[in-house]
């Protein structure tokens, strides 16, 4: 099984902005004001999802196929993994937090968000690279 | 009909030609993993990417890809 760089480099590329936007919200916010940070997050979302459509549109049918079960099985079987080791798992991502007293109802949806999408990222590159490793 | 029941002479066809599965994946515009898959017979390929594969080496799908048993 070959890499293929250049996919994985404009994805990381699409997705980067969209992360330091924000994970950076209170930073970037402070410096550029919170309507230009707004305009930040939405060029960036925008972003993510041009390159996104881009990188599968240029997918071949093996590809596709790859990306189909690894979200179906890798994606799906994380969801639900992630939801029963809740109790487990979820430290980590509570930590992200501020503490108790000015932890705002955003910020919890936002942790619980970001776990789940953890889990599903983890999940779906594990049956990404079963599927290809099965088949090469 | 699964993976197993398909058996293709890409193979034996790349050889002849003196092609690399990164020049026949090229020709046919998929990725080299794609044409290794399809060869191994571990991923059925769609009709029309047999029909570009058949005609990449100017046969038909028939003198290409043949029904195991």
């Amino acid at each position: 099984m070959s890499i293929d760089f250049r996919s994985f480099g404009f994805f990381v590329g699409s997705l980067a902005p969209l992360l330091l936007v924000v994970f950076f919200d209170d930073a970037i916010r402070s410096v550029v004001g919170p309507i230009v940070w707004l305009l930040l997050l939405v060029a960036a979302v925008v972003c993510f999802f041009m390159c996104s459509a881009r990188y599968i549109g240029r997918l071949d049918e093996a590809a596709w196929l790859a990306q189909k079960h690894a979200w179906f099985w890798g994606g799906g079987l994380a969801l639900g993994g992630g939801i029963v080791a809740l109790p487990l798992l979820a430290g980590p991502f509570l930590s992200l937090l501020p503490p108790e007293s000015e932890a705002q109802p955003f910020a919890i949806l936002f942790a619980g968000a970001f776990y789940i999408a953890v889990c599903q990222a983890i999940g779906f590159i594990i049956a990404w690279i079963v599927w290809w490793a099965r088949r090469t | 009909m699964g993976a197993a029941d398909v058996k293709n002479r890409i193979r034996v066809l790349r050889a002849e030609k003196g092609w690399s599965q990164a020049e026949l994946a090229e020709r046919v515009h998929v990725s080299r993993n794609s044409i290794n898959a399809v060869e191994n017979g571990k991923f059925d390929p769609s009709l029309p990417l047999a029909f570009r594969i058949a005609d990449a080496f100017g046969l038909t799908v028939e003198d290409v890809f043949l029904k195991d048993g």
